[in-house]
C-alpha cells in the first residue's frame, strides 16, 4: 500500500495551518512523521482520518482516491483520553465497534491485545483504577484493537517504563511485518531514529524535510568530517575553518577545494595527534533542530 | 446505522448502571407512592365518628346570665366556670383549648390561646348560636321556623352544558404535564450537556471523532439521554397508577371524574407529540452547547442561554394554565420552544382547531429537524476545539 498525499492545503479562518503538503507513506515500515507542538500534525493527520476535509489538495492509496472509510484505522493521540469511570473492557469493545467491528470480531481482537499488551486481568476494572502506566497500555491496546490498517500513533512512548517500551517496540516490529502503514510521531528522536526508514519533518505547515533517513543523514553529513584528537590538542589547522564541537568530536566542513584525502594528508603532515578520523553523519535529533528549530538556531 | 445503535447502547447501558439514577429514580418512586397515599394517611390520622354536633367537645361555654344558659345548655352544656378569670386560666393552662363567653343571644366572645387563621370550632360554633337565636326569635313572633329554613333552603335544580372543554377538568393533567416536562427536560438537558463536556474534558472526545462520525455520537447519545429520561418518568407514572390504584377508595371521587373527563385520547396524544418532540428539540440544544466547553465544571454557564428560554416557556406555561384563551398564548403555541408546553395546554383547556394544531406541529418538527442539524454541526466544530470556550459567534463565522 502506498498513501500519498499531495498539495494539501489548510486554513481555519485566516490561520493557514497546512501549506502544500506532499508526503507518500509505504507500507510494511514504520513512518516518522515529526514536527514542533502546532506544526500542523494533528490537522494533517486528522484530515487523513476525515474528521474534516482540507481545503484544497488529494489523498491517494495506491493511485485511487483515498477513501478512509474503506480502511481500517487505528489511532493513539498524544493527548490520550478514555472514560475513566468505564470498564477497560467494555471502553475497547466499544471502540472496536465504532470503527466497524462485529460484537465478536471485537471480543476477538480485544481478547488478542490485550494478552499481547499484559493488560488482561485489568478489563474488569475502571480505567481510573490502573496505574499510569497501565492506563498507558490500555490506550495503546485502543490503537491496535480492530487490527488496523493504517496505524497512526502520537508520543506512544511516553509513559511507558523501559520493560513494557521494550513490549511495545516489539509488537510494533511484528505488527508491521503485515503489510500495514505506521505513521509514528514523537519527539523522542533515539525511538524514531531506531524505527523509522522514513521521515518527514513539518514546520509551520510546510513540509521542510522529507525521506530515507539514512540518505538524509548522508546527505546533510556531506562534506563534513568527524575528528577525534589525542592528549596532544593542537588545533591550530583549525585557523579560518568551518567547525562545532560536540562533545569531544570536533565536526569540520571540507573547503569545496578539498578532497577528504587532501584534508588527511595535511593533517598527518603538521603532525595532528588523530585518533579518529570519519564521515560525519548527523543525528536526527541535530537535523530536526536544523530544520525545524528556531530561526537563530538554524545552522 | 450500525454504529448509531453502537452509541445508543453503550450510552443507555451506562446510564441504566448509573447509581446516581437508579438511586434517584428509586427515592422519587417512593416519594410519589407516598404522596399517593396521603388520602389514606389523612384518614388514619382524622378523629374517628361524626363530630359535627359536638360543637364544645376540648371547648368550654360560659354564660353571662342565668336565662341564656337555661336557653342554650341543652345545645352547648352547662358551664363548669363560673367567671371569666377562671375559664381563661384553664385555657392559659391548657386543660381546654378555647372558650366562648355568651354576652346574649347576638353577643359572644371567642377565647384561644394560639389563634390560627381559620377556626372551624368558631365557624362551628357561631353557626349554631345564629340558628338558636333565629328560632328563638321566630318562635317569639309566632312564626314556624320548620317552613321558614323549608322556603330559605329550596334548593335550584342547575344544570350547565359546555359545549367545548371544561377547563376545570383539564387543569391536573395540564399541572402534572407542566411539571414532568419542566423537571425531564432541565435534568436530562444538563445530564447530556455535561456527558458530551466530560467527554472533552477527559479527551475521550478525541478518540471518539476519529472512530466515528459526530453525527452518529450526538444522535446516539440523544437518542439514549432521551430514552432514559423516559423510562425515568414512566417508571415515575407507573408508581403514580400504582399508588392511586391502591388507595383509591380513600381519593374523592371527584379526583377521578375530574381526571378521567380531561384523559381523552387525543388530549393525550397531543401532550405527548409535543412533549417529545420539545424535548428532544432541547436535548440537541443543551448537547451541542455541552461541546463548547472544555471543562465540565463550565457546563453550566454554556447551557444558560438555553436554560434561561425554556424558563420563561415555563413561565409562559404557568400562565397558559390560567388563561389558556389569552391572544398572547396564542401566538406562543405556534412558537417552537414555547409551544412544547402552551400548545397541549391549549388543547387540554380549550378548543383548538385541527389546522392549528397540525400547522403548530408542522412548525415544531421543521424546527425539530432545522436545530438538529444545527446542533450537529455546533457538535463538530466544538468537539474539535480545545483551549478556550467557543463562542456561538466564532461557529457562525464558520459557516461559509
Amino acid at each position: 500500500m502506498k498513501l500519498k498525499i499531495e498539495n494539501l492545503n489548510k486554513s481555519f479562518r485566516d490561520n493557514h495551518v497546512l501549506k502544500d503538503i506532499n508526503l507518500e507513506v509505504s507500507s510494511g515500515e514504520i513512518f516518522g512523521y515529526l514536527g514542533r507542538n502546532g506544526a500542523g500534525k494533528t490537522t494533517s493527520i486528522r484530515i487523513l482520518m476525515d474528521v474534516f476535509q482540507g481545503d484544497s489538495g488529494k489523498i491517494t492509496m495506491d493511485g485511487e482516491d483515498f477513501d478512509p472509510s474503506l480502511y481500517k484505522i487505528g489511532y493513539l493521540p498524544e493527548e490520550r483520553g478514555m472514560y475513566s469511570k468505564y470498564k477497560v473492557g467494555e471502553q475497547l469493545m466499544y471502540f472496536a465497534q465504532l470503527r466497524g467491528a462485529s460484537k465478536a470480531q471485537a471480543k476477538k481482537s480485544m481478547d488478542h491485545w490485550s494478552k499481547e499488551f499484559e493488560i488482561e486481568k485489568y478489563l474488569n476494572a475502571k480505567l481510573e483504577t490502573l496505574s499510569k502506566g497501565n492506563q498507558q497500555k490500555v490506550q495503546i491496546t485502543q490503537a491496535f484493537i480492530n487490527e488496523p490498517d493504517i496505524l497512526i500513533l502520537d508520543e506512544p512512548f511516553s509513559g511507558l517504563d523501559p520493560v513494557n517500551a521494550k513490549v511495545f517496540q516489539d509488537a510494533l516490529v511484528e505488527y508491521i511485518r503485515g503489510d500495514k502503514i505506521i505513521i509514528f510521531s514523537s519527539h523522542q528522536m533515539s525511538y524514531v531514529e531506531s524505527f523509522c526508514n522514513d521521515i518527514a519533518i513539518i514546520d509551520q505547515g510546510k513540509i521542510v524535510l522529507q525521506g530515507n533517513l539514512k540518505e538524509i543523514k548522508k546527505k546533510m553529513g556531506q562534506g563534513k568530517l568527524r575528528l577525534r584528537l589525542g592528549e596532544d590538542k593542537d588545533l591550530s589547522f583549525l585557523a579560518g575553518r568551518d567547525f562545532f564541537l560536540d562533545e569531544e568530536d570536533i565536526i569540520l566542513t571540507l573547503k569545496p577545494t578539498e578532497t577528504k584525502k587532501s584534508f588527511l594528508q595535511n593533517l598527518l603532515d603538521m603532525g595532528v595527534d588523530l585518533l579518529a578520523f570519519n564521515d560525519y553523519l548527523p543525528s536526527l535529533q541535530e537535523i530536526f533542530i536544523q530544520k525545524a528549530g528556531d530561526k537563530h538556531e538554524a545552522v | 446505522m450500525k454504529q448509531f445503535k453502537t452509541v445508543f447502547g453503550f450510552e443507555l447501558k451506562n446510564m441504566l448502571r448509573s447509581k446516581t439514577i437508579i438511586i434517584s429514580t428509586a427515592i422519587l418512586s417512593i416519594i410519589i407512592l407516598l404522596a399517593t397515599t396521603i388520602p389514606t394517611f389523612m384518614l388514619w390520622f382524622s378523629p374517628g365518628g361524626d363530630s359535627g354536633d359536638e360543637v364544645n367537645s376540648g371547648f368550654e361555654v360560659l354564660y353571662d346570665n342565668e336565662s341564656l344558659e337555661e336557653a342554650l345548655s341543652g345545645e352547648f352544656g352547662k358551664s363548669d366556670y363560673t367567671d371569666i378569670n377562671s375559664l381563661r386560666a384553664a385555657i392559659q393552662k391548657g386543660e381546654i383549648e378555647a372558650g366562648f363567653v355568651i354576652h346574649d343571644f347576638y353577643d359572644y366572645t371567642y377565647i384561644t390561646y394560639d389563634s390560627s387563621s381559620s377556626s372551624m370550632e368558631q365557624f362551628n360554633f357561631e353557626d349554631k348560636l345564629r340558628q338558636l337565636s333565629q328560632q328563638r326569635l321566630f318562635r317569639q313572633e309566632g312564626i314556624d321556623d320548620a317552613k321558614v329554613y323549608e322556603i330559605l333552603n329550596r334548593p335550584l335544580k342547575a344544570e350547565s352544558v359546555t359545549l367545548g372543554k371544561d377547563a376545570a377538568s383539564g387543569l391536573i393533567i395540564g399541572y402534572a404535564f407542566i411539571l414532568v416536562l419542566y423537571m425531564l427536560i432541565v435534568i436530562y438537558g444538563t445530564s447530556v450537556a455535561t456527558s458530551v463536556a466530560r467527554e472533552k474534558d477527559s479527551r475521550t472526545m478525541e478518540l471518539l471523532i476519529t472512530s466515528t462520525k459526530p453525527r452518529t455520537l450526538i444522535l446516539g447519545k440523544v437518542a439514549a439521554t432521551g430514552l432514559m429520561g423516559i423510562l425515568q418518568v414512566a417508571s415515575i407514572v407507573l408508581a403514580t397508577l400504582v399508588g392511586v390504584f391502591v388507595n383509591k377508595a380513600n381519593y374523592p371521587p371527584i379526583v377521578f371524574e375530574l381526571i378521567k373527563d380531561s384523559m381523552t385520547l387525543d388530549t393525550m396524544m397531543v401532550y405527548l407529540l409535543f412533549s417529545v418532540l420539545g424535548y428532544v428539540l432541547y436535548l440537541f440544544i443543551y448537547a451541542s452547547l455541552g461541546s463548547l466547553v472544555t471543562k465540565v465544571e463550565d457546563v453550566n454557564s454554556a447551557v444558560a442561554p438555553i436554560t434561561m428560554l425554556f424558563v420563561i416557556a415555563y413561565l409562559v406555561a404557568s400562565f397558559a394554565m390560567q388563561f389558556p384563551d389569552n391572544g398572547i398564548i396564542k401566538v406562543t403555541s405556534f412558537i417552537p420552544f414555547l409551544s412544547i408546553f402552551t400548545m397541549p395546554i391549549r388543547y387540554g383547556l380549550t378548543s383548538v382547531s385541527l389546522i392549528s394544531l397540525l400547522s403548530s406541529s408542522l412548525i415544531m418538527i421543521l424546527t425539530l429537524v432545522l436545530f438538529a442539524e444545527l446542533s450537529i454541526y455546533i457538535y463538530r466544530f466544538g468537539s474539535l476545539n480545545y483551549g478556550n470556550r467557543v463562542k456561538i459567534r466564532d461557529i457562525f463565522k464558520s459557516f461559509k
